[in-house]
């Protein structure tokens, strides 16, 4: 004790300082430390749900991200079989149309040839009729003329009669 | 009431005797009187029985195209004689006629003559005999001509 006192160091000081600097380590832990580390560990649970609810939060959108890239893969793909097929109706549409415009075009074609072949066979019979009737005319006015001679005339009906006297029928 | 034995004999010699006889007779015949024309026929019926000289009495008158069609309608009462028609271009001469009579009379028995001149058949001559025609005239040449022609026109 003396030589602490040597020293300049006092027991009862010691004590003093010993006490207080307890009551202030019960006072600081009871009122400031306590509820700090209290609230340090509230903060930080909070923290830790919030960042979970983050993750999975995250971990929802990548699952929704990805639903939705499917569906609209699969609607890409529903969209480009429509297309294939609309194309593909469109092609055929286009055959047919194609198919019957061909037909429509024979059918007029063949139409007109035969109005054409009727034209000119009516064409030919009226040129056929009018010469027959110009040759029958020339022949008649020939026998007409020939008719005047009576000699000709007699001499023709009894070749006639020659003829058919020579036939089985007479 | 005829018997038929009469009515054969009368057809027979209206379809015969008669028919050669107004077809082959000269046309002095025709123009002559009646009773020139009737002495003409009783020295045709000369022996033949009453009813045959009866009948003569309705060929005393007439031309010859009235007096054929007479006959036609008078065989025809007393048989079924067919009609057979001559058409010429112009009058048959004597000696023709008498060659087309005998030869109608004897390939066609039954048939009465009727000789017609038509001068549209331009020359030649041509007969009918039910439905069967026999045609050499010009008229006839031209339409078988024509008709040949518009054949041939029509295959080509």
């Amino acid at each position: 004790m003396e030589a602490l006192q040597k020293l300049g160091i006092d027991g009862a000081s010691i004590l003093f300082y010993l006490v207080n600097y307890g009551l202030l380590f019960f006072i600081l832990n009871k009122y400031v430390i306590r509820p700090l580390t209290k609230k340090m560990d509230e903060r930080s649970s909070h923290i830790r749900n919030n960042l979970q609810e983050a993750e999975q939060l995250r971990i929802d959108f990548q699952a929704e991200m990805a639903r939705k890239a499917s569906e609209a893969a699969e609607r890409d793909q529903q969209i480009t079989a429509e297309l294939v097929a609309m194309r593909e109706n469109a092609e055929q549409q286009a055959q047919r149309m194609m198919k019957e415009a061909e037909r429509q075009r024979e059918q007029l074609l063949a139409k007109t040839n035969a109005d054409i072949t009727a034209m000119k066979d009516r064409l030919l019979s009226d040129i056929e009729q009018d010469l027959l009737s110009r040759i029958e005319r020339i022949v008649t006015q020939v026998l007409d003329e020939a008719r005047s001679d009576e000699k000709t005339v007699k001499a023709s009906v009894k070749t006639a009669w020659d003829r058919l006297k020579s036939s089985s029928r007479l | 009431m005829i018997s038929q034995q009469v009515r054969d004999e009368i057809f027979t010699f209206l379809v015969e005797d008669l028919n050669t006889f107004i077809n082959t007779v000269d046309d002095v015949f025709y123009t002559s009187s009646s009773s020139q024309r009737q002495a003409a026929l009783d020295q045709l019926t000369e022996k033949q029985p009453i009813s045959i000289k009866l009948c003569t009495k309705l060929f005393a008158n007439g031309r010859y195209a009235e007096v054929s069609m007479r006959l036609y309608r008078l065989a025809k009462a007393f048989g079924k004689p067919k009609l057979l028609i001559a058409q010429s271009a112009s009058a048959l001469p004597a000696d023709i006629r008498k060659d087309f009579v005998k030869a109608a009379i004897t390939q066609y028995p039954g048939a009465i003559i009727q000789l017609r001149v038509s001068p549209e058949l331009f020359g030649g001559m041509r007969l009918f005999l039910d439905g069967t025609l026999l045609d050499e005239t010009w008229n006839g040449t031209l339409r078988q001509l024509m008709h040949s022609i518009q054949q041939r026109l029509y295959v080509s």
